[in-house]
């Protein structure tokens, strides 16, 4: 008996890809460009993120979302771009789970963005091991530090 | 009602009644009757539905979800499907409309179906509560009328269509079929309108003896009320006493045991059945009814043949304790009235001058006892205005504010609000006039 629950499919991989890739029109003038076969390592990333957050998506776009927010960073550059977009699609949906979901999408890529740019200095590692690790235990607690949900734009 | 002669691929006795669904697939595809091209295909559409259901679940927040929450949002899916698939007479039916019309017409037709379930279970909850028998047993009470009423709350037939939310402690007298979600509920009040039906038959007083009979204190015990009571009415039928008594004695029970003690199980089973249709008859029980009854006979037979053998038949056929009886009047509240109308009324009877037309109107306006507490305490009476009212509600009304408000408090009373004292001393009023007018008799 096949299983019921599949959660992944080639097709839907190759749509994400292609939508991956019609994102480098928009990066292009940052000087951020990704290949097919980044793309596709990008795609593969995310279903591993997934897959080890215990997490599923219908319909992607969160690849998207965070290079639309993330390409106009003064921290990021061509020589580290995918490697950078592939931590943050994983600290994407750890955080997801960390701030059980009372984010948006787009709320938590906002704030990934404000914390990356501002008091993390382009540094993952305090992104992911400082920032969003305090602002899940604030929202965890029922309640929001003061001064870090910055009420800009979200990504949605 | 099904043709015997049809001959189907599927036996519907090999599937699960619980997951109704998947267990169809599952053999459908073992027989043959499915191909893998066409199990696959379902299985697409399943996903979609299932996008589209954790798209709508996230309300366009997220694009993921964690995976239990996925798979419980896909275990609602097929519950629907598999109520719209048990509709079909045949299981092979159920897979050719899969296959013809779709997967998603199906669960379209599961949703609709589901959600009339849920507003016949309702009609049906509300019939049980308004006929509910007055009993002892805390369990019977809190899950029938409250459980139940907390399940409806909660009861979402689009996301978790399979969730039974409460545990529905209260144990009926006939297992059935694993079921969930609102299958679960309907198939659980439909035991329980049977079974307080019959109880219905007899009075307060001789359950409540019959059961003291079980256990003093069998208003703390999770125990189902209809069986004892179904054995005893069987009894005294048995041994020519009037059943709606339960008035069995050692002696009968002791009768009933050497008339049994030679039968086996399938002649215990008959014997049941034979006196619960002269039951039946004599006490012109609905056929439905009877028939509940009837099936409740092969339970009956397993205890009694055990109690036989053990001769424990006194434990199955209970003697009732008398003279513990003591009856208490309780009021129940009907729904509250919406806030909207509830200011209306509060300013109707602010802007009233006349104290008649104040009365009238609060008992014209006024359906339940919760929203003439809140009136007697949000609208301006005078102490005087307020005792004419007290004195114009019904005894069971009356004492029913006396247990809240009059009674002595838990409180001190200086932390009651104005409304609340100005309440207590009119109801206390309202009592002394009572005590003195009756003399010596005391009524709270």
């Amino acid at each position: 008996m096949q299983e019921l629950t599949v959660w992944n499919s080639a097709l839907i991989q190759k749509q994400a890809v292609h939508a991956i890739l019609g994102c480098n029109a928009r990066t292009a003038p940052f000087g951020l460009i990704l290949t097919e076969n980044q793309a596709i390592a990008l795609e593969q990333q995310r279903f591993y993120a997934l897959k080890e957050n215990g997490r599923v998506e219908f319909g992607g776009g969160v690849i998207e979302k965070l290079i639309a927010a993330f390409c106009d960073s003064p921290y990021l550059c061509q020589d580290h771009y995918e490697e950078t977009l592939h931590e943050l699609l994983t600290i994407f949906y750890y955080y997801k789970n960390e701030t059980l979901d009372l984010l948006s999408d787009g709320r938590l890529i906002a704030e990934m963005k404000q914390a990356y740019n501002g008091p993390c200095h382009g540094s993952l590692e305090l992104l992911a091991g400082d920032e969003l690790e305090r602002l899940s235990r604030d929202l965890r607690s029922g309640g929001i530090r003061g001064g870090f949900l910055t009420g800009g734009k979200d990504y949605d | 009602m099904t043709n015997p002669e049809r001959h189907c691929v599927i036996n519907s006795r090999q599937l699960s009644s619980d997951n109704y669904f998947q267990s169809l697939l599952e053999k459908a595809y073992a027989q043959g009757v499915l191909a893998t091209r066409a199990l696959e295909k379902m299985q697409m559409d399943c996903l979609d539905l299932l996008a589209q259901h954790v798209e709508a679940f996230q309300k366009g927040r997220s694009s993921s979800i964690p995976v239990e929450g996925a798979e419980h949002i896909m275990h609602s899916i097929f519950f629907t499907l598999g109520i719209a698939a048990k509709h079909y007479p045949y299981p092979d039916d159920a897979v050719i409309a899969l296959q013809s019309r779709g997967v998603r017409a199906l669960f379209n037709d599961g949703l609709k179906r589901t959600k009339r379930l849920v507003q016949s279970t309702r009609l049906l909850h509300a019939t049980i509560v308004a006929h509910l028998i007055h009993s002892d047993n805390q369990f019977y009470t809190s899950t029938v009328v409250d459980g139940i009423h907390g399940f409806f709350k909660l009861y979402d037939p689009v996301f978790a269509a399979q969730d039974i939310h409460i545990t529905a402690d209260y144990p009926v007298f006939q297992p059935f079929e694993k079921l969930s979600g609102i299958e679960f509920i309907h198939k659980y009040l439909t035991c329980i309108y049977y079974e307080n039906c019959f109880c219905g038959y007899f009075s307060d007083e001789a359950i409540h003896e019959l059961l003291c009979g079980y256990s003093a204190d069998y208003h703390t015990l999770l125990m189902n009320l209809y069986g004892p009571v179904l054995t005893s009415a069987i009894g005294c039928k048995l041994t020519g006493r009037p059943p709606r008594q339960l008035n069995l004695n050692a002696d009968a029970v002791g009768l009933i045991g050497k008339r049994l003690e030679q039968e086996s199980r399938t002649d215990i089973q008959a014997l049941l059945e034979a006196t619960v249709a002269e039951l039946a008859r004599d006490m012109r029980l609905p056929a439905a009814l009877t028939g509940y009854l009837r099936r409740s006979c092969e339970s009956l037979s397993v205890s009694v043949e055990l109690a036989v053998k053990t001769g424990t038949l006194d434990h199955v056929f209970l003697i009732p304790v008398h003279g513990v009886y003591k009856p208490e009047t309780q009021v129940v509240s009907l729904v509250k009235m919406d806030d909207a109308n509830y200011r209306r009324v509060v300013q109707s009877l602010n802007q009233s001058r006349s104290t008649n037309g104040r009365i009238k109107m609060l008992r014209q306006e006024i359906h339940a006892f919760d929203d003439l507490v809140d009136l007697l305490l949000d609208v301006e009476w005078t102490e005087d205005e307020m005792l004419l009212v007290l004195a114009a509600l019904a005894p069971a009304e009356q004492a029913a504010l006396t247990r809240l408000y009059a009674a002595p408090l838990s409180r001190h009373e200086a932390e009651l609000r104005s409304g609340e004292q100005r309440l207590r001393r009119s109801l206390i009023r309202l009592n002394k006039a009572r005590l003195t007018y009756f003399g010596s008799t005391k009524f709270f």
